[in-house]
């Protein structure tokens, strides 16, 4: 048993051989069949789908529509997500266990239940227009489902966690005697959190709007069903392409296109986070 | 102590604080004049963090008041009572180097960017760290970064400089060079300073007036020679300095102990305890010339002796049976054995009754 630790534990070559399992894994069924499908999209008989694409202004709208909502979720995430993690550090530590809980149901519950759920609760006699109907405030029902509205709302919520977690991670770091340095030497509130507060956490917010932009780029159910066809983004022209006419070499393509621009937005983040974030700050 | 009270700088007027059920500061009253180094000595839980945080406007007394310069401050926030602040684990801005953390006060107060360049480049000169302005906290040494946090705390010329255990993390050197430093910075620039310690010989070395806190109270307030000297309470003898205690009851002009033994004193008293500090005490090889007059001679035997350099620390017994303890400068010729007699003499000055206050 000892023996064995020691070997397990010990030189580098050897430990190596703990990742293996993991890294033939990630290579047999991820690496292999993304080059596999970047190289059928340079066959001879597919290049011309890249033209294809760019020359079509339509696809192009898709294109900046699916970053237009993106951006929409992330920003509105950021904003619900930055003062709750403030507010989940200074609670006691039960109370942050149940917001923890309350956080993560989202993650555990799954994304197609929770959409349905959304369409329910935002249909056309659902209890949100019922409820309003019922107070007089409105006269009739409100287009609430069936279009961005609806898919936005459904993307924040589904999105929050993954915004929330990594900022609150950076704000429980801050010693709170910096806070009280920053008021004793002359700052107010606002000077606190532009000057401290907000530098001091931005490399957990920039850890939340990189994942939440990434994901939000890729969702599919939410377009698909709470869009009721009026949101078209890019993961909807590959299931079309795909499912519909059949054009896997055309899916194929979207993909790589799809793929290339969560790869900028992952580079552009990491390059304000170099520019922004100053200092020694334990990440 | 005459206080011109054109000088005060700091007046804290009988400013309570409970925590839930729990009385953190009972009542306290303390003056702090211009340029004063004032300790707020106390164990942990003697209530000396609340009263600093109250001080600072981190936290607001139940009653009372805390007036700065002669303006009432009680409800002010910290930003607006200039007092500069330097915490015990320094909270230096870690997205900020040096030079941007000492001009942060500045910057807050709106002086223009240059200037306050300059002012902060001068301050930081005058702790010796000129030559660190662009490093990053984490880059430098606990030392180095104390004295940022000091430059930081004077560069905008506060009122009040407030120390919150600073030395606590240096390691013994450095902490005796620190203390030097500050100490000759604070003179040198007028500095009004409060300065919270548990440690007591910070409290003695740096002080003009120490305040001995405890359960929520100021349990003495004076001079160092006067803390130590004249202590009010077997709380304050015990806390500062070692001391050997003797319960009894008074005697006329000496103080019988409940051995027996029977302590000559300067004046009469109606204390029931006494205190005498282990270095007033002299041991001495019986000698056939002894003069008869001589006041409190005992005979002792020496129950063992420990070397700690500077010093032989003995413990005796006297013939009347108390066990006291008593330093000795380290001469070789006063090194005694365990087991030998000797004659133990106090001069009646160094007896000092204490006045017991009515809580046991």
């Amino acid at each position: 048993m000892r023996d064995a630790l020691t070997f397990l534990r010990g030189p580098r070559a050897t430990s190596f051989l703990l990742v293996i399992p993991a890294m033939a894994l990630l290579l047999l069924l991820f690496f292999y069949p993304l080059v596999t499908l970047f190289l059928t999209t340079l066959q001879a008989e597919n290049i011309g789908n890249y033209a294809a694409i760019v020359g079509n202004g339509t696809y192009m709208r898709v294109f900046l529509n699916t970053l237009r909502l993106a951006a929409i979720v992330t920003a509105i995430d950021l904003i619900i997500a930055y003062p709750l993690a403030f507010y989940m550090c200074r609670l006691t530590p039960t109370g942050r266990n149940v917001a923890f809980f309350l956080l993560l149901i989202p993650l555990w519950t799954s994304q197609l239940v929770r959409t349905y759920a959304w369409m329910v609760l935002l249909g056309r006699n659902g209890p949100i227009n019922s409820a309003l109907m019922g107070l007089g405030a409105i006269d009739g029902p409100l287009p609430l489902s069936n279009g961005e509205f609806a898919v936005v709302i459904g993307m924040v919520h589904i999105l929050l966690p993954y915004m929330v977690l990594p900022i609150y991670s950076s704000v429980s770091k801050i010693d709170h005697n910096l806070v009280e340095a920053s008021r004793g030497l002359g700052a107010g509130p606002i000077s606190t959190l532009t000057r401290v507060l907000i530098p001091l956490t931005l490399h957990g917010v920039l850890a939340g709007v990189s994942l939440v932009l990434v994901l939000s780029l890729g969702v599919f159910i939410m377009p698909a069903l709470l869009g009721g066809g009026r949101v078209p983004v890019i993961p909807l022209l590959i299931e079309q392409q795909a499912g519909s006419f059949l054009n896997w070499a055309m899916a194929g393509t979207f993909c790589v296109v799809l793929l290339v621009m969560v790869m900028m937005v992952f580079w552009l983040i990491k390059l304000i986070t170099r520019l922004l974030v100053r200092g020694r700050i334990d990440v | 102590m005459n206080i011109d009270t054109r000088n005060i700088v700091l007046d804290v007027e009988k400013v309570r604080k409970t925590f839930g059920s729990v009385e953190a500061l009972g009542s306290i009253d303390l003056c702090v004049s211009a340029g004063e180094f004032l300790t707020i000595l106390g164990a942990s839980g003697s209530g000396k963090t609340t009263l600093l945080r109250i001080i600072a406007g981190f936290e607001t007394p139940d009653s009372g008041r805390i007036r700065i310069r002669g303006a009432d401050m009680t409800w002010a926030s910290a930003a607006e009572r200039q007092i500069g602040m330097v915490f015990q684990n320094y909270a230096l801005f870690p997205h900020l180097n040096v030079l941007e953390n000492v001009m942060f006060p500045l910057e807050m107060r709106k002086v223009r960017r240059v200037a306050a360049a300059e002012r902060a480049r001068a301050t930081l000169d005058a702790v010796h760290l000129g030559a660190f302005a662009d490093r990053y906290p984490k880059q430098l040494s606990g030392g180095q970064q104390q004295r940022v946090a000091l430059a930081r705390a004077i560069v905008f010329e506060p009122s009040l400089l407030l120390l919150d255990e600073p030395f606590s993390a240096l390691d013994r050197r450095l902490r005796e060079s620190m203390q030097q430093e500050i100490k000759q910075l604070q003179t040198s620039l007028g500095l009004t300073t409060i300065f919270i310690t548990h440690d007591q010989e910070e409290a003695l070395v740096m002080s003009d007036r120490i305040a001995v806190m405890g359960d929520g109270a100021i349990q003495q307030l004076g001079t160092p020679n006067e803390i130590y000297y004249q202590p009010n309470s077997v709380a304050v003898a015990t806390f500062i300095g070692e001391s050997n205690l003797f319960e009894g009851a008074p005697d006329e002009r000496s103080f019988r102990a409940t051995s027996g033994a029977q302590f000559s004193l300067m004046s009469s008293t109606e204390c029931t305890r006494m205190l005498i500090r282990p270095e007033a005490i002299n041991l001495r090889r019986e000698s056939s010339a002894a003069d008869p007059k001589e006041l409190n001679v005992f005979s002792a035997q020496v129950l063992d002796r420990s070397f700690v350099g500077g010093l032989n620390i003995y413990r005796v017994r006297i013939s009347e049976g108390d066990e006291i303890r008593v330093h000795v400068v380290a001469r070789e010729a006063a090194v005694y054995a365990p087991g030998e007699m000797l004659q133990l003499v106090i001069d009646p000055a160094d007896c000092r009754p204490l006045g017991e206050k009515a809580n046991p």
